[in-house]
């Protein structure tokens, strides 16, 4: 080991003597290196604020910025009709009673906020990040909002118009078409499967979304984290203005629950998209929650699978056929329902290899142990990896978020944590049996067919 | 403030540290003053491409890749017109482990042909991705050759041609490393939790062997002040008109680099910003609309463009963007403008200093820019720009006779 070299630094008449030392060093062996054996979880100081608001508070001295989440009960589970949570959310900055849209523009820019509104598949969003001494407008900002939003219908035509041809855009790309029918595919007969189209938008209209408003986000409970720079001044003034809103009672949970049984069309699906260059492929299959037992195992098992650049997706597909630019697996975890998406950008003629190819591999992870130094390699990958989502206080509000909302605490990643420790190849190639079944999940392929179509 | 230290070694190698205490993460980042700007023209896309082959495996090591996700690390890279940058993060007791890895494919890559076939295929479809199989995704391959006629940046780093990359030759790979992946054509800067004097120790050890490369010396061809206003109508199969306009302007390091900066923000950065609440807001012409500036270290440029809103044509909305323009540059803009954009650039800046990971990018590239302290001053450019400074510079840059203009036409 090469490791008790000592060099020193330039401009010395030792020079050739440490030139000689130099050539000795021997390339070819790995500078001796450790797995991580412990990491920390910063939890949230947890404060109750005077209307009964809960504010979850990450702070580091060495940041300069606030990020607050307003996290809210609202999305397409509580949808009556398709766009209502999304066009609600993006209607939040474009009207109060007290301002126009363009003077919520105003007002955020002149204080140099980013600010960004969300309908996520279980949740609302109100994101921003400020610098701190601006804090107190934008709260009083973040108030009216939640108390006086007007639904202007002029603005509302407005953002219809855009997302609409916004709309035509996308359906020309076949990533986002092949995205779409894969959700469907997954989800046929259940809201995260719906994508807003063109006839929904004659639904839309700012009586449903004030109504929608009214239901979810005026005068309603909501998580609050805050992030960053959150020392006891800021989190004063957050109780002076948002602690003194009027606050009615907690609202029901969603209305649409999810059957697994009846879900999910796993026929193949091969859609035109004549003159495209790629195909864009997606296959899945709905899988538990994070919070089934085995999740963590799941989670490994996707990672050799297909989660990171030394996959083996990503080694066969890209690094040894160059196929395609990049290929990915993914779990995707929300409130209701797991899934799983393997997705990738290939060539035309090769959609189908790919596809046979995606199979092997899954049947090889079904089949065969995974060797010792691969194993060694994505374990000490995952772990350094987790690791380094560990670090500034945007982190710590996001691993706190991912447990939160289903109702898991700190130690579910201690669990995580030594599972990646401990898991044995006989654990992966269990789960694969039991989860891993490409040809038996939802396939959608969307490109030109008669290059997609080709037998190979 | 990003505090740091640096020091060279024998072979030129800069090194530049950011002490982190708290980080049990570290940060690796190497820039190598090689971008697609330095391409010959016959061979572009070639810095790009050599960036993938970086990870085919170096003298002594088969896999970087492997090697790295062994001992806990992630990395990517990207490549500029100006500079190829690989970056990577590890915990930092296996510190010496990205050293070991980055200094061997510093001293030599294995140049496998195996490899560079793979690549280029995985290139070629990373063009048909990012640039051809996707509406309006062809734009800076048409709109940089109008712009530049003389100067490099008049490709993209992708390359002007995907034959560029199907005819590279092994040789070429070899020629280009020789050339420019040398010690003293690089940058190294490392964050975390360690001192000065012990990261000497690892950086002089696996570094300091590596040979001197003969300085590369940037020779380029400079773009001639554009005189009079160019055109091109792309017809496509596009469901909405667009027009983009690109204005010359200074480069990084220009005087007035800010001033243009903060122009571009008053005019589109952000909802608030002129060219939305007229166009997208008032008028209802464009359907989005924005105004930035590239950046780039060698003469920039000054872009304005959006896209239509159904039914109106690429015409009218460049015709409507000049009105907006006609007004900006009569008046002087209000003092809460420029407040504005002001605060927006410092939040920027201050979040760009949240992660490790930019802090030691951002070092590495002001290093390359100007100094490693300018990352310090950017706050201080920002603030001195004044409401005549922005207005004089903006008058200077967006001139009709400085403009190429491009419009999409639906077919």
């Amino acid at each position: 080991m090469p490791t008790e070299v000592k060099c020193l630094v330039g401009h010395n008449p030792l020079f050739i003597i440490i030139y000689k030392f130099m050539t000795y060093l021997d390339r070819n062996i790995a500078p001796s290196f450790q797995t991580i054996k412990e990491v920390s979880f910063v939890h949230p100081e947890v404060y109750s604020l005077s209307n009964g608001l809960q504010m979850y508070s990450f702070h580091a001295d060495s940041q300069a910025i606030v990020r607050l989440e307003l996290i809210f009960k609202a999305s397409v589970l509580f949808e009556e009709q398709i766009g209502e949570s999304y066009f609600t959310t993006r209607m939040l900055t474009e009207g109060t009673t007290q301002k126009t849209s363009e003077e919520i523009s105003n007002y955020l820019d002149q204080y140099g906020v980013f600010m960004e509104t969300n309908a996520l598949a279980d949740r609302s969003i109100i994101v921003l990040y400020v610098l701190p001494k601006f804090l107190e407008p934008i709260l009083l900002l973040l108030a009216e909002i939640l108390q006086h939003c007007n639904f202007p219908e002029k603005e509302l035509q407005n953002i219809q118009n855009i997302f609409l041809q916004n709309l035509q855009i996308n359906k020309q790309k076949t990533s986002f078409l092949a995205t779409q029918a894969f959700k469907k595919a997954i989800f046929p007969h259940h809201a995260y499967g719906n994508s807003i189209e063109e006839e929904h938008l004659q639904n839309i209209n700012t009586s449903l979304l004030s109504t929608f408003y009214q239901k979810y986000f005026y005068q309603k409970p909501f998580d609050l984290i805050v992030s960053g720079y959150v020392d006891s001044a800021i989190r004063q003034k957050i109780e002076n203005i948002l602690g003194k809103m009027t606050l009615q009672a907690d609202y029901t949970n969603p209305t649409k629950t999810i059957n697994p049984s009846t879900e999910t069309n796993t026929q193949s699906n091969w859609i035109e998209k004549s003159d495209s260059l790629q195909a864009s492929i997606r296959l899945g299959s709905l899988l538990p929650t994070k919070t089934h037992k085995d999740f963590f195992h799941l989670s490994i098992l996707n990672e050799i699978f297909g989660g990171y650049f030394g996959s083996r997706l990503m080694k066969n597909i890209r690094e040894e056929k160059g196929y395609t630019y990049g290929i990915y697996s993914q779990l995707a975890m929300l409130q209701q329902a797991g899934y799983w998406v393997i997705g990738a950008d290939v060539k035309g003629e090769f959609a189908r290899a790919t596809i046979q190819e995606i199979h092997k591999e899954a049947q090889k992870l079904r089949q065969e142990l995974v060797p010792e130094e691969e194993l060694e390699t994505v374990r000490n990958y995952m772990l350094g990896s987790f690791a380094s989502t560990l670090i500034t206080p945007f982190d710590w509000a996001d691993r706190f978020k991912s447990i939160h909302f289903f109702q898991l605490d700190y130690q579910y990643y201690e669990n995580y944590f030594q599972t990646l420790q401990t898991f044995t190849a006989e654990e992966i190639l269990q789960s694969a049996n039991e989860y891993l079944h490409t040809e038996k999940m939802a396939e959608v392929v969307v490109g030109q067919k008669e290059l997609i179509a080709e037998e190979n | 403030m990003i505090q740091y230290q640096e020091f060279y070694l024998n072979n030129g190698l800069r090194v530049l540290l950011h002490e982190d205490k708290n980080s049990p993460i570290a940060v690796v980042n190497l820039v190598y003053n090689i971008g697609s700007r330095d391409e010959s023209p016959e061979k572009t896309g070639f810095a790009h491409l050599f960036e993938h082959l970086m990870f085919g495996g170096s003298k002594h090591i088969p896999s970087y890749d492997q090697a790295l996700q062994k001992v806990g690390g992630e990395n990517n890279a990207f490549t500029s017109p100006d500079l190829t940058n690989y970056y990577l993060t590890l915990p930092i007791a296996n510190l010496e482990t990205a050293l070991w890895l980055e200094s061997d494919r510093m001293l030599s890559l294995s140049f496998q042909p195996e490899v560079l076939e793979v690549q280029r295929k995985v290139v070629i479809e990373e063009f048909k991705q990012r640039y051809l199989n996707q509406p309006y995704g062809d734009l800076w391959l048409k709109l940089r050759p109008l712009a530049y006629q003389e100067h490099p940046y008049q490709w993209a780093t992708i390359g002007k041609d995907i034959a560029h990359i199907e005819n590279a030759t092994m040789d070429d790979v070899k020629d280009f490393f020789y050339k420019y992946y040398i010690p003293n054509n690089a940058i190294l800067s490392v964050a975390g939790n360690i001192s000065l004097s012990d990261l000497e120790k690892l950086v002089n050890k696996w570094f300091g062997d590596i040979p001197m490369g003969k300085p590369y010396q940037r020779k380029l061809a400079e773009e001639p002040k554009q005189e009079q206003a160019r055109h091109q109508i792309v017809q496509a199969d596009v469901p909405l008109e667009a027009v983009y306009k690109a204005y010359h302007m200074g480069g990084r390091n220009d005087a007035h680099y800010f001033s243009a900066d903060l122009a571009s923000d008053v005019l589109g950065r952000s909802k608030s910003a002129r060219l939305h609440q007229q166009l997208v807001r008032k008028r209802q012409i464009f359907n989005s609309i924005s105004a930035y500036v590239v950046g780039s270290i060698d003469p920039g440029l000054f872009v304005i463009g959006g896209k239509l809103n159904k039914g109106i044509s690429a015409e009218e909305g460049d015709q409507a963007i000049q009105e907006v323009l006609q007004d900006f540059l009569q008046e002087p803009i209000q003092a809460e403008e420029l407040e504005k954009v002001k605060n927006q650039a410092e939040a920027t800046l201050v979040l760009s200093e949240v992660e490790l990971l930019t802090r030691a990018m951002n070092l590495a590239y002001f290093a390359l820019l100007d100094t490693p302290d300018a990352v310090n001053k950017q706050g201080e450019l920002i603030q001195a720009v004044t409401v005549e400074s922005l207005q004089t510079t903006a008058q200077t840059i967006l001139k009709p006779e400085n403009c190429s203009t491009l419009y999409y036409k639906s077919l």
